[in-house]
């Protein structure tokens, strides 16, 4: 009997399959060991990833426009505490700077 | 900057400097604050020297919003009424600024000039005699340490410890600890060389320090200003663990003579880089003809002109250059791929290019 075709004209390969429990099996079992591999490989590159970021690792990324000012506690020249949340209402400009 | 605040801040923009962590503690006599308090006295201190109208805010000691912001040394920013950022620049440009505020609040004509603001430039503080005890000469790049000061007896640090660590040391755990007593200006202490030298007391478990006990040098000059510099060698620590307990001795003696007291202060420093500890101009290698090797950001970078040429092709003042905005290909200078390219990716394509290296290079 010819085998099934696919519309892209492949032939079905799964009689074979059918008729060889043992082959099937093995095949089964290389799917799964593949599988296994994947899944390993994928949840090994994750955690690295995900790894929390080195806090001595100085990121030169500053933030992009169209972003929100980051909400930190400073204190203003006077000592008081100064929110970035109360730069509302104008247009702010900030320059980092220091003494050195 | 502070003709721009004259020309704008009657128009409604606010303006703020920001003072972070010092990025070469030791420039102008300054030394890196332990505390809040010290950190407004800079900013009191620099108001007052640069005659700056300009408002500062004060960053938290955790360094919260420079890291938040990009831990750019002299970065700038402008915030829109509803908290967004509109304007982003990892290095401050008071051309640019002019420019993008002009386009958000309109044009000011004309414009004050940098003469008629008349600022002074800032100047070291005032110290006892400096030059007499000669600086340690360091061979190869330090890196400064994680120090925490535990304050003893209410008495403020009047000098203050910086510790550093060769590369061999930070990586492998074997190599060499540079420890600098500078003092705080801001307390207008010196060293009185008759009552004796400082003294530092190194120790550590199951890591050998060599040597363990130090002793500042001899001076002849009954008083000087100068910091008190160590090194010592350092084996089997461990990069990330190993903690130094030390506890340095001296005498502080203010400049104007009302009060010579010893201070015991104790410091814990853990082999790990403090990325908010800066670097010493002072510490630079020299080269052979006694200069100090050039920076890279002016003459490697060709800084300035990859500068102008960035915010030419930034036409939305996005701070970012987009695919319809680039003249040329854009994938060169898209290290990360995504379709644009920001600033520090054009500093790095620029930097590849000065050097003659990458696709661009290859082709000048």
């Amino acid at each position: 009997m010819a085998a099934p075709r696919h519309k892209n004209g492949c032939t079905k390969s799964n009689t074979k399959i059918k008729d060889n429990p043992k082959w099937e099996m093995e095949m089964r079992i290389q799917v799964r060991n593949a599988f296994q591999y994947l899944v390993s490989f994928a949840l090994l590159t994750t955690s690295v990833l995900a790894q929390p970021a080195d806090r001595n690792r100085v990121s030169f990324q500053i933030p992009k426009v169209g972003g929100a000012l980051p909400e930190v506690s400073l204190w203003d020249q006077q000592g008081r505490p100064f929110s970035t949340k109360t730069l509302k209402e104008h247009y702010t400009v900030l320059v980092f700077g220091c003494l050195t | 900057m502070e003709a721009i605040y004259r020309d704008y801040q009657p128009k409604g923009v606010k303006f703020f400097y920001i003072y972070k962590a010092l990025a070469h503690p030791g420039n102008n006599g300054y030394v890196s604050p332990f505390d809040h308090e010290e950190r407004l006295r800079h900013v009191t201190e620099i108001k007052k020297k640069l005659g700056s109208e300009i408002p500062w805010l004060c960053d938290n000691m955790s360094n919260d919003f420079k890291h938040a912001m990009g831990n750019a040394p002299n970065s700038e920013f402008i915030i829109d009424p509803n908290g967004k950022i509109v304007s982003s620049r990892s290095w401050c440009s008071p051309a640019e600024l002019r420019e993008d505020l002009a386009e958000l609040v309109g044009e000011v004509k004309p414009e004050t000039t940098e003469t008629q603001v008349g600022m002074s430039p800032l100047e070291p503080p005032k110290t006892a005699a400096t030059g007499i005890v000669p600086r340690l000469k360091l061979e190869g790049r330090m890196t400064a340490l994680e120090v925490v000061s535990r304050q003893a007896g209410g008495e403020p640090f009047f000098a203050k410890l910086r510790v550093e660590a060769d590369e061999s040391l930070l990586k492998q755990g074997d190599g060499q600890l540079y420890l600098g007593l500078f003092l705080d200006p801001l307390y207008q202490v010196h060293w009185n060389n008759q009552v004796g030298a400082p003294e530092v007391e190194i120790t550590v478990r199951q890591t050998e320090v060599t040597p363990d006990r130090l002793k500042g040098p001899a001076v002849e000059e009954p008083s000087d200003a100068d910091p008190r510099e160590f090194l010592v060698a350092v084996k089997d620590g461990k990069p990330g663990e190993t903690v130094f307990d030390i506890v340095v001795k001296y005498v502080a003696c203010d400049d104007k003579e009302t009060f010579c007291k010893p201070v015991a202060q104790e410091y814990q420093v853990k082999l790990v880089r403090d990325a908010d500890g800066g670097s010493r101009r002072d510490a630079m290698p020299r080269r052979p003809n006694g200069r100090r090797p050039r920076q890279p950001q002016m003459q490697d970078l060709n800084f300035q002109r990859a500068r102008t040429m960035f915010h030419r092709m930034d036409r939305n003042r996005d701070g970012v250059i987009q695919k319809q905005e680039a003249r040329g290909p854009l994938q060169w200078a898209d290290l990360d791929e995504d379709g644009e390219v920001t600033r520090e990716e054009w500093r790095e394509f620029m930097r590849g290019r000065s050097r003659g290296s990458g696709p661009s290079g290859d082709r000048s």
